[in-house]
């Protein structure tokens, strides 16, 4: 009687799980033919030397002198942008927070737009301010001021910065938000009525609480910036070596013989890159949660 | 209790807030004297928590005096004041562990740390709480993060210990379990308490004077007992305790007619005119059923009947707009059923009224 029961339960509980997993099948699909099938295909390419043989030469050249360039000067890029953007999304974050709820939903709706405004528009908006004739240069130097004298110029990875920071700022703002709503204004209350002074409880409260949440926030950047490409490509149309228009420049059919494999050795190399990134990412969430 | 400490007190004189044209406070004033836990009851929005806002220095009061040991402390802001408070909300230092939470108070102060720590280790086994020491606040449920943030407050050796409904957001049983660990803290380290709290048995419980606030205003400061047989006005008898609101009519000769008897008006119920329409307020326990229906005595239907363990509560009614309630014990309510006919007698001496 017994087995019978446990027997009914059993397959009652069968079903139930089916029916539990039926609602993922279609996110399953799409996960494993637009991100698990493009990723075989790309580690395949990677290793196929043609006519059937498969070996690592892609690799050895991926980690010669010119491409790892392009990964180092990607990786400053990102590095860099994510830093300078995180660091004032950040600062407008928290007066946002501290705000009018009229404000905050303006600049809620405004990042949201800023943040997804990055691409060729993008590039041909800051040429046409920030280029070697643009309006804001111009302006500049009527008033004496000539921003490229002093060896600035919005083709270089400089220049790549600040456009990144155009979407990157707003980008922090809305990514971290929702960690300063979690700020209870109880903890400000009880580090005063202990004798904290502000100071304190910056030092002590506000940075710790808020800093797993930072991190994540700018490995975020870090990663839309690596793997940012469109705005890149029309702001500097491949000046600064990126491996991403490294990338774009081989799809485009600049192949060396030989080498019809190493675009998707240097994507594999994203791929690991992104990865890394986004462990890290994970970690620095499920800190930011314990709290 | 040394003399000395016996002198220090709270004097709040004439505290009035405002927020816009509405007034939170209105010529508030309250004296606590040392070691005395004052509970402030009332509706939400009456005032109570700004009271205890003002005297933490957490929000301003626009009129008025604080006085703290003799000393003016009006415009003194709140981590000059030395006072504890444990919050509604959980308001642990979530990146702290329990041990470092409740040394926060003395690292602000440059405290050494092993006097810190050995401090937090002996206000942690107050709270029965020292085997939790490294443990973080989500790892601890509402009612000992609730206790920890007691310990944190008591850590300082506050002039005055401000609790701000601490227990609302525990459950029932846990409630009822750190209350009473509150008051006996409370009197073990004779702590003037200002205990907020809109739960008539919580304040009533574990206070030695309880507040009744209305519309920013103190109706009546007295102990439990005399808040609950001699309220003051109609509103502490309404909101203190369960009350029944029987109509009725003034009789002339300072007398009230109700339930076909004639008793006396309290001394403290409002002036009123003979023949004028008015709500008796009577207590379940002021009121028993007669042996027999005779002209001194109510007839009336049960409607419902609550078993409350050695009480038993019966609704009746009596043809008027509200059930009457009358409480009796489970003995004798044994042999009243539903659907009976039974007579209500009042057994109280005087009565307090409010408007018809």
């Amino acid at each position: 009687m017994v087995n019978t029961q446990e027997s009914a339960t059993r397959k009652s509980g069968g079903f139930s799980s089916i029916f539990k997993v039926i609602p993922l099948v279609p996110f399953s699909l799409i996960f494993l033919f637009f991100f698990c099938w493009p990723i075989f295909q790309i580690l395949k390419n990677s290793l196929d030397q043609g006519k059937g043989h498969y070996g690592l030469s892609a690799y050895r050249l991926m980690f010669t002198k010119p491409y790892m360039h392009a990964f180092a000067t990607s990786l400053q890029l990102s590095f860099f942008s994510a830093l300078t953007a995180g660091v004032i999304g950040a600062v407008i974050a928290f007066y946002v927070h501290r705000s009018s709820s009229g404000l905050k939903s303006t600049m809620a709706m405004l990042s949201g737009v800023l943040a997804n405004s990055g691409g060729v528009p993008l590039a041909f908006m800051f040429i046409a301010a920030f280029g070697a004739q643009g309006g804001i240069v111009t302006l500049l130097k009527k008033v004496g001021i000539d921003i490229y004298s002093s060896g600035f110029t919005l083709y270089s990875l400089t220049g790549l910065i600040l456009v990144y920071s155009f979407f990157q700022i707003p980008l922090m703002v809305l990514v971290f938000t929702p960690a300063l709503e979690g700020m209870r204004n109880e903890w400000r209350e009880a580090n005063n009525s202990l004798g904290g002074s502000n100071l304190q409880f910056t030092r002590w409260v506000l940075i710790p609480v808020l800093f797993p949440a930072f991190l994540a926030s700018i490995l975020l950047l870090f990663a839309s910036a690596f793997s940012a490409f469109a705005t890149a490509r029309a702001l500097t149309g491949g000046s600064v070596g990126l491996v991403p228009l490294v990338i774009g420049s081989l799809i485009d059919g600049n192949v060396i013989t030989d080498q019809a494999n190493l675009g998707d050795a240097l994507a594999v190399g994203m791929i690991f890159v992104s990865a890394v990134v986004m462990v890290f990412y994970g970690f620095s969430l499920r800190w930011a949660r314990g709290r | 209790m040394s003399s000395k400490k016996a002198d220090i007190k709270v004097n709040l004189e004439n505290l009035s807030r405002h927020y816009g044209s509405v007034a939170a406070l209105q010529d508030f004033s309250l004296e606590m004297t040392t070691g005395e836990m004052v509970s402030l009851l009332g509706p939400s929005g009456c005032g109570k928590t700004t009271v205890l806002r003002i005297l933490g220095g957490l929000d301003p009061n626009h009129q008025g005096k604080i006085f703290v040991d003799g000393e003016d402390i009006t415009g003194l802001p709140s981590d000059k004041r030395n006072m504890g408070m444990v919050f509604q909300a959980y308001s642990l230092f979530p990146n702290m562990t329990v041990a470092e939470n409740v040394e926060y108070g003395l690292r602000v102060r440059k405290i050494n740390h092993e006097v810190r720590r050995k401090k937090s280790m002996e206000l942690l086994e107050m709270v029965h709480l020292s085997h939790r020491g490294n443990a973080y606040p989500n790892q601890l449920s509402g009612g000992q993060q609730q206790r920890v943030a007691l310990a944190r407050a008591l850590a300082i050796s506050p002039k005055v210990l401000l609790l701000d409904e601490p227990l609302s957001a525990l459950d029932a049983q846990v409630r009822v379990q750190i209350r009473e660990e509150i008051r006996r803290i409370q009197l073990e380290t004779e702590t003037t308490t200002l205990f907020v709290t809109h739960d008539q048995e919580e304040a009533m419980s574990v206070s030695d004077r309880v507040g009744v606030m209305n519309a920013g205003q103190l109706e009546q400061i007295d102990s439990p007992a005399v808040l609950y047989n001699k309220p003051k006005t109609a509103f502490v008898a309404s909101f203190v305790g369960v009350t029944n609101r029987i109509p009725a009519e003034i009789d002339g000769k300072g007398r009230v007619r109700v339930l076909n008897q004639k008793i006396d008006l309290s001394k403290n119920s409002r002036s009123a005119q003979e023949g004028e329409k008015v709500m008796a307020l009577v207590r379940p326990e002021n009121l028993t059923l007669a042996d027999e229906f005779d002209s001194e005595s109510k007839p009336g239907l049960v409607i419902t009947k609550s078993f409350l363990g050695p009480l038993t509560k019966l609704g009746v009614d009596l043809g008027t707009e509200n059930l009457v309630y009358i409480n009796m014990t489970s003995q004798e309510a044994r042999k009243i059923e539903v659907g009976n006919r039974v007579a209500l007698k009042i057994t109280s001496e005087e009565l307090m009224v409010a408007n018809g």
